[in-house]
């Protein structure tokens, strides 16, 4: 018997109110994110991946309106503004850019000793220092002492990504949400923040769910990935069956236009077309326009997610009962 | 043997840095340090190189946007570094670039058959239905159909609007474009549809093309020939399924193998680069990278290496090669 | 189209807030007024300050004279409605001009840097080190009363600001890579910055200099009143104001109705600009689009 998830989003739908229209960005997601467990929701831009991570976060811009569903933390449902408070400190968002996500203004000791007083209402300034270096040391930043007096322009980007994911940890969250957090960093630098997001997973238990493009990131990270496109979720599976056993169409399609280092190819495949329009979303399957396997039935009908495998779910008619 | 198209001589371009009330210059950033290179007719050269390795300066010399501090730029025949008039314009017409994001290298206020009409209005004396004429070929050649003509460049996917880009390159018939990151701003699924598109007008046009890019994956799939710069140096020059099968240089096995790949596991990674590149400002004596390799020499921090042959074209700057 | 469909959209967002459509109502009328104030004025004569009347002097606000008469017995009504019409030539003429001598040494210096920059933008922080007002001041003390006088001297201390804005955009827009593409596409460099540059440049330059307008009016009516504007009897706002102040005991309307006119015109300028500064700034849209429950 598996134990409660530390978070399940249950048919969350995300819309935001633009100039040209409503988008509908998410629609009817679900999933979990098992306590010490690191989760890769991937999907290309206007998936709505970033969405789901923002909404966790409680970090939805103004125009964005929670339409349905729920994001359950530690049986509290977050979208309910009260449990919302009580479960700030509990879950950390990162992102692609560190440099716009902290004031310039202050240097990284500045920033560390804020955040941990407004979460962990410490105020002792040499229990906050002491903090603030072991967090840093245990990113692995070079010389804590001088970090905490630096400004963020004087860090480069993967050590500002760092000192962000030092800032981050520094309350103690049971969930990191990183959002492309290596998107704006050299392969080198993206090698090393890579590895330290697992370290914390396997040495601190940390839940993640690292939000990312690159199938190739979640490959190596491991975990479980959650495929979406336009709005839905279409494939969940973990990342070795994903990889080696693809079921939806637009996941093979996704591993095939892949460029690789490792083995020979001549060409590359693409996927034909263009997503849809997310203020018109198509009533039937959200790839049917550029699925080669298309039939009949996903023009009109939505399919669900089905269970194939164990721990493979997706949601294709190709795999709906009867059919197989 | 395939003639030289382009030839580039120990080109050099340093950056003053100014400082205090009257722009007393302080210092250089070196960020190309005597590179030198050549893309033959027909060819496809890769320049592969994290940020401030230079290769974006390399990019702006070639295409006459900076002018170079020293070191020669052979186009054909001719020393193209002091050109002007009429001698500069037919070298405009011979090289083109493609850039890395389409909605900063299209006028965000000009419509598509502005777009396209514009180089051709510049160089030929042409009637308005021949222009005509040719932007719809244009289009077709990419494979948009002509109701593309009067849009906006904020009416396009990103994908569209990177073909429109290809599309303003090609017009005039050049012999040599340079890609500039072509597909850094593109969903991976678009992103195979852009790499696939230009091996196919390269072949059609007879083009050469100079790739420029942080991304070593797509590499493989388009070019005959790799260069790895750090700093502001050539690390490793050859073939480029030498450089994948036998990667020489220190730098180039860890570039490779910090690609996230599809099927490799994290923890089954063997090198993991440590540390942050150093800023050019000031780069380390001797070999560049001696800083953050693993198996730098005593040797490697006092002596720049020397070049070394280690198969045909295949040229690695490295003292693990030179032979004592 | 696009411009158009924005136009109508921004229209469409100022019309649906009251207080920006009362903005607007004031605006259209002040230029309106302006254009055909000639044509309107009830005592032609009295407008253009050609005729006096002594013995109808200090008569109070009545059906003949709306606005009542001033010390020498004209009608202020007349006055003031003509004033509309040198207010919106002092505010057209003072942009107008700030913005021919603005936008050349912006996009001039912007483009080409080096030393013509270097001394054009000096020569611009030079004008800028002044207060306007006062150098303004200053400038039409100097150059004595008279209409066209008091829009020079307003004009030059006004460009610089726009010659800074435009060449803080130049400068941005001259690093974009679609001016790189437009030199590698072998465009001359005139036209480069008449096609790419200028038309980049100028869209937020020129919804400032309609955001001005109320403030060269306030201005033009304050050099004015303290005796450095127009020269007497034309009737400018703040002329009219400041003779009416000699006789505001006896007769308060002659300096109570332009100042009136002078109140009411600006916070129609400057509430109009406020509400385009909203519409244009797509992140305030969109929230005054959900408060007003509009779906689009």
């Amino acid at each position: 018997m598996m134990s409660e998830p530390l978070l399940r989003i249950e048919n969350l739908s995300i819309e935001y109110v633009v100039q040209e229209g409503t988008i509908k960005a998410v629609r009817n997601a679900s999933f979990d994110i098992n306590e010490g467990e690191i989760v890769c929701l991937v999907g290309e831009s206007g998936s709505g991946k970033s969405t789901i991570g923002l909404a966790i976060a409680g970090a939805l811009p103004e125009n964005a309106i929670i339409r349905g569903g729920k994001i359950i933390f530690q049986d509290h449902d977050l979208i309910n503004q009260r449990a919302r408070t009580c479960s700030k400190k509990e879950i950390m968002m990162i992102f692609q850019d560190p440099a716009a996500s902290i004031n310039p203004l202050f240097t990284i000791g500045e920033i560390m000793s804020d955040v941990i007083k407004t979460h962990l209402k410490v105020h002792n300034p040499n229990a906050i220092k002491d903090l603030a270096l072991r967090m840093l040391r245990r990113v692995g930043l070079p010389d804590p002492e001088r970090m905490l007096r630096s400004y963020p322009h004087e860090l480069s980007g993967g050590m500002l990504q760092r000192a962000v994911i030092a800032t981050a940890l520094s309350v103690n969250p049971k969930l990191l949400i990183a959002d492309e957090p290596t998107t704006m960093l050299d392969v080198t630098l993206q090698a090393q923040i890579l590895e330290l997001l697992l370290n914390l997973k396997n040495d601190f238990g940390l839940s993640i769910l690292l939000i990312t493009h690159n199938l190739g990131i979640a490959a190596e990270m491991g975990g479980r990935i959650i495929v979406m496109y336009c709005g839905e979720i279409v494939e969940e599976a973990s990342s070795n069956e994903l990889i080696r056993n693809p079921l939806h169409p637009y996941t093979k399609g996704l591993l095939e236009c892949i460029p690789r280092t490792s083995i020979r190819y001549s060409k590359l495949k693409h996927i034909p077309g263009i997503m849809p329009d997310l203020r018109n979303p198509p009533s039937g399957c959200v790839f049917y326009g550029r699925c080669s396997e298309a039939i009949q039935k996903c023009r009109m009908i939505k399919p669900s997610m089905v269970q194939v495998y164990e721990n493979h779910t997706v949601a294709c008619h190709l795999y709906s009962r009867g059919m197989r | 043997m395939k003639m030289p198209l382009l030839r580039v001589l120990d080109l050099r371009k340093y950056f003053p840095i100014k400082a205090g009330l009257f722009g007393k210059i302080v210092g250089y950033i070196k960020a190309v340090d005597g590179v030198t290179f050549e893309v033959k007719d027909g060819e496809v050269l890769s320049l592969v190189g994290e940020s401030g390795s230079g290769k974006t300066t390399i990019a702006k010399n070639i295409l006459l946007l900076e002018e170079p501090t020293s070191g020669q730029i052979i186009f054909g025949e001719s020393d193209i570094t002091k050109i002007s008039g009429r001698k500069l314009k037919e070298y405009r017409r011979m090289v083109q670039a493609v850039f890395q994001n389409p909605f900063l290298s299209l006028d965000p206020r000009m419509r598509v058959n502005e777009i396209l009409s514009e180089p051709l209005m510049a160089h030929m004396k042409l009637t308005r239905k021949e222009i005509e004429e040719r932007v719809t070929r244009l289009l077709e050649i990419i494979g948009l159909d002509s109701s593309f003509m009067y849009k906006f460049p904020h009416e396009l996917s990103g994908g569209q609007a990177q073909r429109i880009a290809i599309a303003r390159a090609i017009a005039l018939e050049p012999k040599l474009v340079i890609l500039d990151e072509p597909t850094s701003a593109l969903d991976v699924s678009v992103q195979a549809q852009i790499l696939n598109l230009l091996s196919e007008l390269k072949e059609k046009l007879g083009l050469s093309y100079l790739m420029i890019t942080h991304d070593l994956s797509i590499v493989k799939y388009i070019s005959d020939r790799t260069m790895v710069i750090y700093l502001g140096k050539i690390m490793e020059e050859g073939p480029t399924e030498k450089i994948f099968e036998e990667p020489h240089h220190p730098y180039t096995q860890i570039l490779l193998s910090s690609v996230p790949d599809i099927y490799s596991r994290k923890s089954e990674k063997k090198t993991i680069p440590r540390g942050e590149p150093p800023s050019p400002v000031n780069p380390p004596q001797g070999c560049r990278f001696h800083t953050r390799c693993p198996s730098a020499m005593p040797l490697c921090k006092e002596k720049t290496p020397l070049e070394t042959q280690v198969d045909e074209g295949h040229l690695v700057s490295c003292w693990l090669y030179v032979r004592k | 189209m696009k411009q158009l469909e924005e136009t109508r959209m921004v229209l469409n967002l100022i019309i649906r807030k009251p207080i920006s459509l009362i903005a607007l109502i004031i605006v259209f009328g002040f230029v309106i007024v302006g254009f055909l104030a000639p044509y309107l004025v009830p005592y032609p004569e009295d407008a253009w300050g050609l005729a006096y009347n002594v013995e109808n002097r200090f008569s109070p606000p009545s059906l003949q004279h709306l606005f009542g008469t001033d010390a020498l017995g004209r009608d202020v009504f007349s006055r003031v409605l003509l004033g509309a019409r040198f207010s919106l030539m002092i505010a057209v003429g003072v942009i107008g001009i700030a913005l021919i001598i603005g936008i050349p040494v912006g996009v001039i210096a912007g483009y080409y840097g080096g030393k013509i920059g270097n001394f054009l933008m000096r020569v611009t922080d030079m004008f800028l080190a002044f207060p306007p007002l006062l150098l303004a001041i200053v400038l039409a003390a100097t150059l004595g009363r008279g209409l066209l006088n008091l829009i020079i001297a307003l004009a030059i201390s006004w460009w610089p600001w726009y010659s800074r804005l435009v060449f803080i955009q130049t400068n941005t827009i001259k690093n974009m890579p679609y001016v790189d593409s437009a030199k590698i596409a072998g465009l001359s460099t005139f036209r480069i910055l008449y096609k790419h540059i200028i038309p980049n440049a100028l869209t937020p330059t020129i919804v400032q200099a309609a955001l001005d307008m109320g403030s060269a009016i306030l201005e033009a009516a304050g050099l004015s009143f303290i005796g450095v504007g127009v020269k007497p009897p034309t009737p400018e706002w703040g002329l009219l104001v400041s003779e009416g102040w000699q006789s505001i005991n006896v007769a308060w309307w002659i300096a109570f109705f332009p100042g009136l006119a002078i109140l009411v015109t600006v916070t129609g300028f400057n509430l109009l600009a406020d509400a385009l500064r909203e519409s244009a700034d797509p992140r305030l849209r969109r929230t005054i689009l959900m408060r007003l429950g509009i779906k689009q």
